[in-house]
């Protein structure tokens, strides 16, 4: 994975109003942490990082006049309605310290499984790896084009390139398997006859017997004096 | 009646008022395709149970992920009643959706499927809908 080399400036104002203004501005809020230095709250242009998305890298060098420090994408907070992006998160990392990122996991091929009547189903979209920043790839093509009915891909099975080691995840965990379809009901669910019409309370009492008869006795009750007041009209 | 819930502390609740969009579960988080409300609802059980239908026979190859459940009870009095008497009875349970919910999802199905299953959900639906993608970071 390269390095994607950023404009960045500092961003002096903090909390939401000063946010919005900066988003305005058609730029966005970012902020950088890590390597055991001070927090550094930053401003990145719109275009600028939808150039860096586009290239499917996660290193980004920050150009900060005539500094630079390399870092790594850590998170990006969306608007969840206008897709906008609103924040990003920033690590700074050291090209020859090993981290820590996730890696995107897709697949290649088409399952030979789903000709016998089983379902795909990806288990892992994305890993947990440890390597030098150099040697970190973009995502893990896997090709599961020979994988049968009942079979799965486990993460021992990832193609990790040379340097690149998986973290958190246990080596039987399944990244993907084609399993047999569940059925699936088409009919709309009814509850059975006979079965509580009502959730159950808790710390509720529960009704003894007559105690059901009394209550709908006493909710007709006031029916009888609406009829009553009705005749005196 | 469709689903509700097993359990609860009080039969009736207040209306409230639905403020904002969903801060929470306002992403794709299981499938690779989402339906994403667009604006504020109570959707009733068994409006969601028609969705599931629908959405069950229009990828019957996919899995579904359904991620609202009716937690609200709504009560309504008897036609003809007269002014008071008190809250009605429990008439049905909803749940409670914010713009920006990812009310349903679907995995295991290519694009073009998600899309035509989930039009046929979203015409089960009294809500502006969207389909949605998965983002992978």
């Amino acid at each position: 994975m390269e390095f994607i080399k950023i404009e960045v400036a500092r961003r002096e104002a903090k909390g939401t109003t000063a946010s919005r203004r900066v988003r305005r501005e058609g730029r966005v809020p970012a902020v950088l942490y890590g390597l055991g230095r001070p927090n550094a709250d930053l401003t990145i242009a719109h275009e600028e990082l939808e150039r860096f998305f586009a290239t499917g890298s996660k290193l980004i060098e920050l150009r900060l006049g005539e500094k630079a420090q390399q870092a790594i994408l850590r998170d990006v907070q969306h608007d969840p309605l206008t897709d906008a992006i609103t924040h990003v998160d920033l690590l700074r990392i050291d090209e020859n310290h090993e981290i820590e990122a996730a890696v995107e996991v897709t697949f290649k091929g088409v399952a030979k499984g789903l000709s016998d009547g089983g379902v795909f189903e990806s288990v892992l979209s994305q890993v947990l790896v440890r390597s030098t920043p150099a040697r970190l790839p973009k995502a893990l093509v896997v090709d599961v084009s020979g994988l049968a009915l009942n079979q799965a891909i486990t993460v021992k099975d990832l193609p990790l390139p040379e340097g690149v080691k998986v973290t958190r995840h246990k080596p039987d965990d399944h990244v993907c398997h084609v399993v047999v379809q569940k059925v699936v009901s088409l009919e709309p669910v009814v509850p059975a006859e006979g079965g509580p019409a009502e959730p159950e309370r808790i710390g509720g009492k529960k009704p003894e017997e007559g105690e059901g008869e009394e209550a709908a006795a006493a909710g007709k009750a006031p029916a009888k004096k609406d009829e009553k007041k009705d005749a005196k009209k | 009646m469709a689903t509700m819930p097993k359990r609860v502390k009080f039969r009736k609740s207040q209306r409230g008022k639905i403020r904002g969009v969903a801060q929470r579960g306002n992403e794709v988080s299981f499938g690779e395709f989402g339906l994403q409300s667009l604006t504020p609802a109570w959707i009733p059980a068994n409006v969601i149970e028609a969705c599931r239908v629908a959405a069950v026979r229009g990828a019957p190859e996919g899995r579904l992920f359904i991620r609202i459940f009716p937690h609200k009870s709504v009560t309504s009095t008897p036609e003809e009643t007269r002014m008071g008497t008190g809250k009605g009875e429990p008439d049905y349970w909803c749940a409670v959706v914010k713009p920006g919910t990812v009310m349903f999802e679907l995995g295991g199905v290519d694009e073009t499927t998600a899309r035509t299953t989930f039009n046929h959900v979203a015409h089960k639906l009294p809500i502006k809908v969207r389909m949605v993608r998965r983002r992978h970071r």
